[in-house]
């Protein structure tokens, strides 16, 4: 049964008209893109805007004065749009990227580096599969490395291991595309849906019954 | 006007016929859904399994950090994981350093269909968008009153009976964190895999897959991926919805892009040996 609910209609007339662009580029399709970025860049606003006040001001007018050192160092990093005052921006700058090193020292070490290599070279325990998977782990680890290895001249050996990393890198770059395509197809079967079940209402039942009856 | 040959007529079929084919394709198995099995992966039955011998009194974190564009890839894996803690009866904190997750939040929460005795405040809560990315991740991880004071709707921690006794992350049994963005799985992993020990799992984007699995298995003990883990943890928990429905349009579009793919690959060979056939180049 096709929907009556006035917000599905707009929903689907939207993306319908966001689809067009797919066709070609027009008017009313740059309209409906038009409409997409104002009504995501007016809501991201008003997100700033109320965090703000709730973890910023709230706290500053109940009597945390020293709320107004973050808070001027975040309205100095907008001194960047006035000529001639940009250097003011740089204090907030040195406190976020101070805080933001800091955040990382240890932390980064252990999770990205230390971590991730025991992960690779973990004990190959399990079935023939589990056995093989490892080693094309570890094969696949090791390889891409030589790659980036530009202090030694590259010989015969070398030059072998380099293009095996290429080859092991090119592979996974394939993998990684073909997650990214899971993804976007998946975008595209929910936006189906939604057009066909929730807006129109078309199921099988609904199918049969429409043809049969017509 | 030399004529076009078979393969030159492969390599440039128009695009937009392609994408009519796939619109047709998938149109008519979401219409009528086939039955096509899927399989279980072990990153779903290893959180499927880690969530069900968790203690009854566990409280778990709950990151919402993604596109609502992208809810078709991890919303439904949110709404199957929460269905199944809810089930279970064990309680949850959701928060969001993502500014998206508000609405993410809201069209899960319509979704579910929460247990009557499952009840906002005492059971679970959600605590709105905290800014700051890893820096509010950080300060949480470490003394989360610090940070927040009341829920996304002002109510305060006192008058919400969940929030007793909640100081840092040693107070959550698990944290899950479901996001499309590389940033927040790193980020994650960081502050509180890392830096507090915390078991974690992922419920990830198709995109975002490769960068959360290299901390499988020594700092996340799973990796839900996209649309496809969602289908699998429905499964599990026996909560079937709209990942599990969505499985044979993903497996029909993923075998179409296949057909497409040997196509294109017949029209360049083709070419390309016409060509040094010819001792010329493809255009």
């Amino acid at each position: 049964m096709i929907s009556s609910d006035i917000g599905v209609w707009v929903a689907g007339l939207l993306t319908l008209g966001i689809l067009s662009i797919l066709y070609g580029d027009s008017a009313l399709s740059r309209l409906f893109a038009h409409i997409f970025i104002g009504s995501a860049a007016g809501y991201y606003m008003i997100q700033a805007i109320n965090s703000l006040w709730k973890s910023g001001i709230i706290p500053l007018l109940s009597g945390n004065f020293i709320f107004i050192i973050p808070l001027v160092l975040g309205l100095s990093l907008f001194s960047r749009l006035i000529r001639g005052y940009a250097w003011v921006s740089r204090y907030g700058l040195a406190l976020l990227t101070g805080v933001g090193t800091g955040l990382l020292f240890f932390t980064a070490i252990d999770a990205q580096l230390i971590q991730q290599i025991l992960s690779v070279i973990a004990p190959v325990k399990g079935n023939f599969y589990d056995v093989l998977v490892s080693i094309i782990r570890v094969i696949f680890f090791i390889f891409p490395i030589f790659y980036f290895i530009f202090t030694i001249k590259p010989e015969k050996t070398m030059n072998k291991l380099i293009h095996a990393g290429k080859y092991a890198m090119m592979i996974g770059f394939g993998a990684s595309y073909g997650a990214l395509a899971l993804s976007r197809l998946t975008l595209i079967i929910n936006v189906l849906s939604f057009i066909l079940k929730d807006w129109f209402g078309l199921g099988l039942a609904t199918l049969i019954h429409a043809l049969t009856y017509y | 006007m030399s004529e076009k040959s078979f393969y030159d007529k492969i390599s440039s079929i128009d695009v937009r016929l392609i994408y009519v084919s796939i619109a047709l394709v998938l149109s008519s198995v979401i219409i009528n859904p086939i039955g096509m099995p899927i399989t279980i992966g072990e990153h779903a039955t290893n959180l499927y399994n880690f969530i069900e011998q968790l203690p009854e009194d566990s409280l778990i974190l709950i990151g919402i950090d993604f596109d609502v564009g992208l809810y078709s890839e991890m919303g439904f894996s949110l709404e199957a994981i929460i269905k199944h803690i809810s089930s279970r009866g064990l309680r949850f904190i959701a928060l969001s350093i993502h500014m998206d997750g508000p609405v993410n939040w809201a069209k899960a929460n319509s979704r579910i269909d929460f247990p009557s005795n499952y009840i906002y405040g005492e059971d679970y809560v959600y605590l709105g968008f905290i800014a700051g990315q890893e820096t509010a991740q950080a300060a949480i991880a470490s003394d989360l009153k610090k940070v927040v004071t009341s829920d996304f709707m002002g109510i305060p921690f006192s008058e919400l009976p969940i929030m007793n006794g909640v100081e840092n992350s040693q107070d959550f049994a698990f944290i899950i964190e479901v996001t499309g963005q590389g940033h927040n799985i790193d980020s994650t992993a960081r502050q509180y895999g890392s830096m507090f020990n915390r078991p974690l799992a992922y419920a990830v984007a198709g995109a975002a897959i490769p960068l959360a699995m290299p901390y499988y298995p020594r700092l996340a003990l799973a990796v839900l991926p996209s649309i496809i883990g969602a289908a699998q943890y429905e499964y599990l928990a026996d909560v079937p919805s709209s990942a599990l429905k969505a499985t044979d349009a993903v497996s029909l579009a993923h075998i179409f892009l296949f057909g497409l793919l040997i196509l294109s690959h017949i029209g360049f060979w083709g070419q390309l040996s016409k060509a040094k056939r010819s001792g010329g180049k493809i255009v």
